[in-house]
């Protein structure tokens, strides 16, 4: 890495760099720049295990000479702690669909554009809701049309200074399946949502136990099978969540669902230990399981993906010094290394140009290009995760986010899908 | 290694012994499983037992989380915790009895139960903490504002502030805010929210302008019933998922978890029990197998022991128990075997062959001793025989001596008597010649009656005190005699400082002695003969070892001839026995005396040059003598010795101080013309003599003392020398008596020839007295009277014992008595006891016998004899014994 390091035309802000960045910016925003002799910061993350993991805060802490403390938790957890307590944390990493809690909330407070370094590097897929030219938009919340602040203090789509949260990481979901245990009469169909209610699986099945998660996966796995149509599947009614409920009740009561994960570990236990052959999943799950050999194929339907897309929140009561470091922090996670590690994960990291110095060619092309690995690659943990040869499902980078179907969103009937989440999940 | 019966037994006990334990070892394990199975199986079903109750706990858990969301119930909330308690309290019993090895498996599924349970706990803290808020924010927030906004509104009224329509219009709205808010506590819905904050909004729009503070003061409320009521909303929103979803989700997995979990117990348990009944099973006919190998095992032990062991053994014993009886086994079984039967077999055959060979030696032992006893017998009978012939022939040996002696006795008696007549010399010279075949006749018959004396044992050596001196008197008196004779050159040398009185037997010395000798001149023809005489005292002092060495330059002998000569009748050749004449026993005897006095004899020799014949004889001897020469004495120094070459012994001359300076030859003697006073000459031979006679005689004129010493020579030379020669002289061989004799006339100058003579003496004898002969032999009454009466003496004759004891008692007058020892009637040994018993013990009784034994002469004196004379009686012997007797009566 330090090797590719130098090779950048524009070199990622060491703390060396950050100073004299700081130090200029400092100048025009009128902020404090470091003062040697001080006691280092610390700072405040809250977030998922998504993207605070500590090889990422040791990598922070060297780069930065700052503290960094993490407080990984569950998502729901989070997600209140954060909304009715501000001052518990510095900055808040999550999931676009939390964007609007913390807003109405007043947890969070905008981030301005212009102390963004790579704000101009950040691509399209955030800033216009199309990657590419002939993209689809994607159902629900579309990270577009939550991230700059309006006027009138509501989130819009039209471009302010202001936006509610750093676009970085993100990537399009579905659900993975054992291909040894792929029934006979699917493998020569085109992979769906479908097959997640294929009563050839049933007792087989995953499910991520998340409301702004699962139900899209499922809402998209019985349109896709017939079931139901949605008028809108970013904005479901009251009454087609009665009538797919109905059905999904009726589906648990079959026994067709296995088990409902609550964190991607557990997801790797429900597929390696055999209780599930096709799941609701996320990108990692599948890299840790093909590290481990088990043959989870990573599906790619033909009804497109369920998009998610990863927000750094600024808390509405850091100020000062600790919000100069939430900057510092924020400007880090876009210089580069962060976008290379993550992308060993599977994640694509909202300006990829520049962490494509820090991946290999085989790494870049297999992981952005989706084309064949030329060399076996190694995963965040340092192990072999994908083989040579491999490929991945669905294409490049901008093929897959051109294909979104929906983004996980929390609807307007979201009480009402957590009461019949509950119904379904112990019927 | 294994061809040992022992081995092969050990062997087979291990095995025995091992295959018991490892029986006991499985059936302990066995046993060990069972249990275990039994206790696992038992474990697992408390296990079941606790999954279950774990389920039913969670679905309680839910139960009350229910209750609770449905209305706070505080008895919920300890409901909750007691719940927990008793659910952590069973995962740690399971997880305990899951900690005693079983699988990852199932401590994983119940550290994920622990998760969830913990997740729920806290998400249920979290919803408690939020009802607790929400409630608060329901009674002290929204609701308690929306009154005091009514109030306000009512206040303002009253006093005029604002319009009635104004008041109305916001209590709709607040109303409608309260609806809102009630409906969405009843049924959380985004609608009832945006109901909610349309109203808000709408009531802070209003326009109060009559009143600007009270503006303010509703807008500001209305802001915080906005931002309290959104707090409710997301506190109702938050607890709606954490109980909906997360907790749900977690209390799902939880279920399922613990379903895994007592499917997996039981499952397990279900493999224990079978593993358990598998293993029983296995380990009951891994049992049965071993207890049937043992049994094998100890039956062919038994066969083994039976067939290989015992059976032979059994054989084997009958077999030692037949060789005991001494029955022969011809066949013994199992010999070929390498084991202890084997060599047991062996030692049976071995025991049989030896019990053979035992009977065999027995009865060779038994024939050997028949035989030996026949031995016996023969012997017993050969030695009786043996003796009674020994007896015999001493008997008649004695008898023959008797007999011969007898007649020999009258022949030489008569001889000598004739010799004594005047005769013509042809009658002299035929006289000569039988009393010298009479003379041997008697010394062979003396060699016959010794050796055979000395054969049946009967010789005894004596030990009386003799000289020396009449020893080598004697000696010399035979030796020379027969030397001079053969003209043979004789020196006799002894050793000066020899004590001459010794205790030995005289006769038997003499006889060794005078046999050496006279052998030596007999078988010399010419040369010399010299005998030289040495002792050495022991320590003491008081054992002389007498030594004498002969040697002569005779004839010599070959070595084998050296071995017989000891031998009786054997010489040293055949041809010498017809040269030499002899009995051959001379040698045999002093072999035999001198071993009868520990001496040693040793004789070396060479073929035709001579031999050396050395004894040794051990003799007490009388302590601190003077040595033989001790008294002779010495010249003075001046002395001369004038010799070519010293017929003298050199210690001879140094003992009377001639010594070596003082030798000078004839020609140096003569010129010398002061001759010193003693003079000893040797003369060699008789041209020395005569040459230098004149001179020495001149010599002896002058006054001078002159002695002469001859070498041997001949009877006629040694009178041609006597009558040449008056002056002192001696003549090889010479006795160290003569040769003191010499020195002393040669230092007396008296010249007197002390030459006497046995037998001008005995002639010249005449005694006095009257003599009683007893003799039953007429011949030898003849001869004895003769001499007798030649001696001057008269007698009467008495024919026996009887005879002679009434003479004696009749006519007492006798001087003395000569009484035969062997006669009829009475022999001389009864008559003499008779007579001194009578009291005739002043008359002198002479025995004569001609038996020569030594005993005769001890009987003569036991029975009162004063002295014993041997048949035939040589005049000389008794001229000396009657002088002895007679003598002292001439005396008295």
């Amino acid at each position: 890495m330090p090797a590719k390091y130098n090779k950048n035309p524009k070199p990622s802000p060491t703390r060396r760099t950050l100073l004299k960045g700081g130090l200029a910016f400092g100048l025009t925003a009128g902020v404090t720049p470091f003062a040697i002799g001080k006691p280092k910061p610390t700072l405040r993350v809250m977030g998922t295990h998504v993207t605070l993991q500590e090889a990422i805060r040791q990598r922070a802490m060297e780069d930065l000479g700052i503290n960094i403390a993490f407080e990984p938790g569950g998502s729901a957890r989070v997600l209140q702690k954060a909304s009715m307590l501000p001052n518990s944390f510095d900055l808040y990493e999550q999931w676009s669909n939390s964007i609007n809690v913390l807003w109405r909330a007043q947890a969070i407070q905008p981030i301005e554009k212009k102390r963004l370094l790579y704000w101009e590097e950040i691509n399209n897929l955030t800033k216009t809701g199309k990657l590419t030219e002939n993209a689809r938009e994607g159902a629900g919340d579309a990270p577009h049309k939550i991230l700059h602040v309006q006027g009138n203090g509501s989130l819009g789509e039209k471009h302010t200074d202001g936006i509610s949260f750093l676009p970085y990481v993100h990537n399009v979901d579905s659900f993975g399946y054992d291909t040894t245990k792929l029934p006979v009469e699917l493998q020569s169909e085109e992979e769906s949502w479908g097959w997640l209610l294929d009563s050839r699986y049933s007792g087989r099945v995953g499910i991520v136990n998340d409301p702004t998660i699962g139900l899209f996966d499922l809402a998209l796995a019985a349109q896709a099978k017939g079931f139901m149509q949605f008028e809108d599947i970013g904005a479901i009614t009251e009454y087609e969540l009665d009538d797919l409920f109905n059905l999904l009740i009726e589906l648990t009561q079959l026994n067709h669902f296995n088990g409902f994960w609550t964190s991607v570990p557990e997801s790797v236990e429900f597929m390696k230990s055999g209780r599930v052959s096709i799941e609701s999943m996320f990108s990692p799950a599948v890299s840790a399981l093909n590290g481990q050999d088990i043959p989870v194929k990573f599906a790619a339907p033909k009804e497109g993906y369920r998009g998610w897309h990863g927000v750094m929140c600024l808390s509405s009561a850091t100020q000062g010094r600790a919000k100069d470091v939430a900057y510092e922090y924020m400007n880090w996670w876009l210089s580069g290394w962060p976008g290379a590690f993550i992308a060993r994960q599977g994640y694509y990291i909202s300006n990829p140009q520049r962490s494509a110095s820090y991946l290999s060619k085989a790494e870049w092309d297999y992981w952005y290009e989706g084309k064949v690995a030329s060399e076996p690659l190694k995963g965040t943990d340092g192990k072999i995760s994908v083989k040579a040869g491999a490929q991945r499902n669905g294409g490049s980078y901008e093929t897959r986010l051109s294909n979104v179907a929906v983004w996980n969103t929390v609807m307007p009937t979201y009480e009402y899908s957590l009461q019949k989440w509950y119904e379904f999940i112990t019927a | 290694m294994l061809s040992s019966i022992r081995i092969q037994l050990i062997t087979v006990f291990l095995a025995l012994i091992t295959l018991i334990l490892a029986q006991s070892f499985i059936a302990r394990k066995n046993q060990d499983v069972l249990s275990k199975g039994v206790s696992s199986a038992a474990n697992a079903v408390i296990n079941v037992g606790i999954v279950k109750e774990l389920e039913r706990d969670v679905v309680d858990l839910q139960r009350n989380v229910l209750i609770f969301k449905e209305n706070a119930s505080k008895s919920a909330i300890t409901r909750f915790s007691r719940l927990m308690v008793t659910i952590n309290s069973k995962l740690d019993t399971l997880d305990a009895a899951e900690q005693s090895g079983s699988k990852e498996g199932d401590r994983y599924i119940l550290s994920r139960m622990r998760e969830h349970l913990n997740a729920y706990q806290e998400n249920f803290s979290q919803v408690v903490n939020a009802r607790s808020e929400r409630d608060n924010l329901i009674a002290q927030g929204t609701l308690s504002d929306i009154t005091f906004l009514n109030t306000l509104l009512d206040e303002a009224l009253a006093k005029g502030e604002v319009s009635v329509v104004s008041v109305e219009e916001a209590k709709t709205l607040l109303i409608r805010a309260e609806n809102a808010m009630l409906k969405y506590l009843m049924k959380p819905d985004m609608r009832f929210i945006q109901s909610f904050n349309e109203a808000a909004d709408s009531l802070k729009s209003l326009n109060f302008s009559e009143n600007e503070r009270l503006q303010q003061r509703i807008k500001s409320l209305t802001a915080k019933i906005k931002g309290d009521f959104f707090k409710l909303t997301q506190l109702i929103q938050g607890n709606l998922f954490l109980v909906n979803v997360v907790m749900a989700g977690s209390a799902n997995e939880f279920l399922y978890l613990s379903g895994e979990l007592a499917k997996q117990v039981t499952t397990n348990s279900e493999v224990a029990t079978q593993r358990t009944y598998q293993i029983a099973k296995r380990t009951q006919q891994n049992g049965e197998v071993f207890s049937l190998i043992a049994i094998l095992l100890a039956l062919s032990a038994a066969l083994f022991s039976t067939f290989r062991i015992l059976g032979p053994i059994r054989s084997i014993t009958l077999v030692f128990n037949k060789l005991s009886k001494g029955v022969q086994i011809a066949n013994i079984p199992g010999s070929n075997r390498k084991d202890e039967i084997g060599k047991l077999a062996k030692a049976a055959l071995v025991f049989s062959d030896k019990n053979r060979q035992t009977e065999k030696l027995l009865h060779e032992a038994r024939n050997m001793n028949t035989q030996l006893e026949g031995l016996n017998r023969a012997l017993t009978e050969s030695k009786i025989k043996a003796e009674q012939a020994t007896a015999s022939k001493s008997m008649f040996l004695a008898n023959m001596s008797h007999e011969i002696r007898t007649p020999m006795n009258g022949i030489i008696g008569l001889i000598e008597l004739a010799q004594q007549q005047t005769l013509s010399n042809t009658v002299r010279g035929y006289l000569d010649k039988a009393a010298y075949s009479g003379q041997i006749l008697i010394s062979v018959i003396n060699d016959i009656l010794d050796f055979s004396k000395i054969e049946a044992g009967k010789l005894k050596i004596e030990e009386v005190s003799f000289s020396l001196h009449s020893l080598f008197d004697n000696l010399i008196a035979v030796i020379a005699l027969r030397a001079k004779e053969k003209n043979l050159s004789v020196h006799f040398t002894v050793n000066p400082s020899l004590p001459p009185q010794v205790i030995g037997d005289p006769l038997r010395i003499a006889q060794i002695i005078m046999n050496i000798g006279n052998n030596a001149v007999k078988f010399t023809e010419q040369g010399h003969v010299d005998i030289v005489f040495d002792g050495t005292l022991n320590e003491k002092g008081n054992v002389l070892n007498l030594k004498m060495e002969v040697t002569d330059s005779g004839i010599g002998m070959s070595p084998s001839q050296l071995d017989r000569i000891f031998k009786p009748f054997t010489q040293a050749d055949g041809s010498t026995n017809r040269k030499y004449g002899g009995t051959g026993l001379g040698l045999a005897i002093v072999s035999q005396l001198t071993e009868l006095m520990q001496g040693r004899l040793e004789a070396t020799s060479t073929i035709g040059k001579g031999s050396t014949f050395k004894i040794e004889l051990p003799l007490k001897a009388f302590k601190n003598q003077a040595g033989v020469l001790a008294q002779t004495p010495q010249l003075p120094l001046d002395s001369l010795y004038i010799t070519q070459a010293p017929l003298l012994p050199l210690a001879y001359c140094h003992q009377i101080q001639l010594l070596e300076q003082r030798h000078l030859s004839i020609e140096e003697a003569k010129q010398i013309s002061d001759l010193p006073e003693f003079i000893i000459f040797d003369v060699q031979n008789f041209t020395t003599f005569r040459e230098n006679l004149t001179w020495l005689k001149s010599l002896h004129e002058t006054g001078k003392s002159v002695g002469l010493v001859f070498e041997t020579a001949g009877t006629a030379l040694q009178s041609k020398y006597d009558s040449l020669w008056d002056g002192p002289s001696i003549m090889h061989p010479f006795t160290p008596a003569q040769f003191d004799r010499f020195i002393n006339q040669v230092i007396s100058k008296d010249a007197r020839n002390d030459n006497t003579k046995f037998d001008h003496e005995t002639i010249n004898t005449v005694l006095e007295g009257h003599v009683l002969l007893v003799e039953d032999n007429n011949i030898n009454q003849l001869v004895t009277g003769e001499m007798l009466t030649n001696l001057g003496l008269t007698f009467d004759i008495a024919e026996d014992g009887k005879q002679a004891v009434q003479k004696v008692e009749n006519a007492p007058q006798y001087d003395l008595v000569l009484m035969d020892v062997q006669m009829p009637v009475m022999d001389g040994y009864e008559a003499t006891r008779l007579l001194r018993e009578k009291g005739f013990t002043g008359v002198p009784i002479i025995g004569l016998s001609a038996n020569a034994m030594k005993e005769d002469r001890q009987g003569a004196l036991d029975a009162g004899m004063n002295d014993y004379l041997t048949k035939p009686i040589k005049q000389k012997a008794l001229v000396t014994m009657l002088k002895q007797y007679l003598g002292k009566r001439l005396d008295g």
